[in-house]
């Protein structure tokens, strides 16, 4: 079992090297063993996937699918809708959507997401992330399998990148070592990442000594 | 683990325990550090801790009535923490054992309580009932938020021994002067809740209106303001007179409107329910700050 560390950070802004500001954080914390964990936004922010929705231009589609998806989800913005369709293309989108009204018949949800395409999930809305991002609609992070390795080279510890959303559903893109995802997600469910004033996107697990 | 501490967090939280609430500052560290706490002067308190840095220093801004700030300045194996206070309380200290392992100062929020006690304020959730008010270019309605936020406030309000009155149930919409009806001459304050609306003008941002014919509003309102827009990092809209404001003589008044409704990023900021809890301790915070000027 892990002891749980969060790390209160500087705000992670678009072109930090993230996998050089993770060394430096759990520098003297961080061994062999331990597990470094990031939230996925920050991931995104420093590969500059922050987009201001002012700098969006919604075309007619988007405006007008965005009045469907669950209003307190993400993409229930025309920026956010647009930026989705132009992340997967329109027809993946419009079957997805299709997916979705099928869906409502049958009572199954989260069809949308399964068709759309699943980094659609990750988008962030307004409101969804910490200052000063938090007027920004940000999108899933690229190649987060190949950040974990990157870490776990320069830290020697492993390395997982997650999103936990306030319902507690931890989902991972990118771990090092796969037979510890099960801890991990236990680990997050309670969201050590932090919210509002809380800084921490990044969390060590620390693994216990087990008595002998 | 090595034997020298290394400090990975630190935040703020209120605590509350039956009726006794607690401003308390938080440091996480990766063993329990050896830590002294001096008060170099009334309403400053500095903690000293022999450890070394891994968090980010920079400072933390919190107004919540108790605490303003917590600077941190790293030394040699030494880092010190400067907690500036709005009034002269004294920290009990608990060290924890445990990964991580956490200095807690705790501070009480009596003065915050003190001040508040038994004063009556009269709370005005806008429109209501068939009169939805504005709407967001999404789906919010400016009387339901309205209420969200004015929940929020009668909570912080009431946590602190005030007396809270409302002018409407949920469901009601009564005229201004049915409104006004609930003030009384003991009425501490009126503070009514609004969100402005403005079209498609890209307009965004807090404006707090306040009653012109009582003395000293327009201060009481800027100080509130202040602490708003500090609080939700939203851009500021001023603050205005209020004709209607004005039927209350000289009973202190104010008309919050924390956000253009109508602009969609501003209308997303309603979703997130910290919004409305933090708009409400804002509130609080300024009123008490403007009433405790010069003390
Ligand atoms: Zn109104």
């Amino acid at each position: 079992m892990y002891y749980k560390i969060p790390i209160r950070t500087h705000i992670i802004t678009e072109n930090e090297d993230i996998v050089a500001l993770t060394r430096k954080y759990s520098e003297g914390i961080a061994a062999p063993g331990d597990i470094i964990c990031l939230a996925e936004s920050v991931v995104a922010i420093s590969q500059g996937r922050a987009v201001l929705p002012e700098t969006v231009r919604p075309g007619r589609l988007a405006r007008f699918l965005s009045r469907f998806p669950g209003k307190d989800g993400s993409l229930a913005t025309p920026p956010a809708m647009q930026l989705a369709i132009e992340e997967v293309g329109t027809a993946r989108i419009l079957a997805g959507c299709a997916a979705a009204a099928v869906g409502r018949v049958f009572k199954k949800k989260g069809l949308f997401y399964i068709v759309a395409g699943r980094q659609l999930a990750l988008i962030d809305d307004i409101a969804g992330t910490m200052h000063p991002y938090e007027r920004h609609i940000v999108l899933g992070p690229k190649n987060p399998g190949r950040l974990v390795r990157a870490i776990k080279k320069a830290t020697g510890a492993e390395a997982v990148i997650a999103d936990v959303n306030d319902k507690g559903c931890v989902d991972i893109l990118g771990i090092t070592k796969k037979g510890y995802r099960q801890a991990v997600i236990e680990a997050l469910k309670d969201n050590p990442f932090g919210n509002e004033d809380e800084q921490t996107p990044i969390v060590i697990l620390k693994r216990r000594k087990t008595k002998s | 683990m090595p034997s020298t501490p290394r400090l990975t967090n630190l935040y703020c939280k209120l605590i509350f325990e039956g009726e006794e609430q607690f401003s308390a500052v938080i440091i996480e560290a990766t063993i329990p550090p050896v830590v002294t706490v001096e008060y170099p002067e009334p309403g400053t308190c500095r903690v000293t801790l022999r450890a070394l840095l891994n968090m980010h220093p920079g400072p933390l801004y919190v107004q919540d009535g108790i605490i303003r700030e917590v600077t941190v300045e790293p030394g040699e194996a030494v880092v010190s923490f400067t907690i500036s206070l709005d009034a002269a309380v004294r920290a009990t200290l608990v060290v924890t054992e445990g990964v991580p392992s956490r200095v807690v100062l705790r501070f009480s929020r009596r003065p915050l309580q003190e001040f508040y006690r038994d004063k009556l304020i009269v709370l005005d959730p806008g429109h209501g009932g068939s009169d939805g008010g504005w709407r967001g270019p999404v789906n919010l309605r400016e009387r339901d938020m309205a209420w969200k936020t004015a929940r929020a406030l009668a909570q912080v309000l009431e946590g602190l021994k005030a007396r809270v009155i409302w002018t409407r149930a949920e469901q009601e919409n009564p005229s201004w002067e049915e409104r006004l009806l609930k003030v009384t001459t003991d009425t501490f304050c009126f503070i009514s809740i609004h969100e402005h609306g403005a079209g498609d003008t890209g307009l965004r941002g807090t404006a707090v209106l306040y009653n012109p014919a009582c003395r000293g509003n327009e201060e009481l309102a800027a100080k509130v303001l202040e602490r708003i827009v500090a609080r939700v990092k939203i851009p500021s809209r001023g603050v205005m007179a209020d004709g209607e404001l004005a039927r209350l003589g000289e009973i202190p008044g104010l008309k919050l409107e924390p956000v253009v409704i109508t602009d969609w990023v501003d209308e997303g900021l309603l979703r997130n329910p910290y919004f409305h809890q933090k708009v409400a301790l804002a509130t609080a915070v300024g009123v008490k700050q403007y009433f405790q000027r010069g003390k």
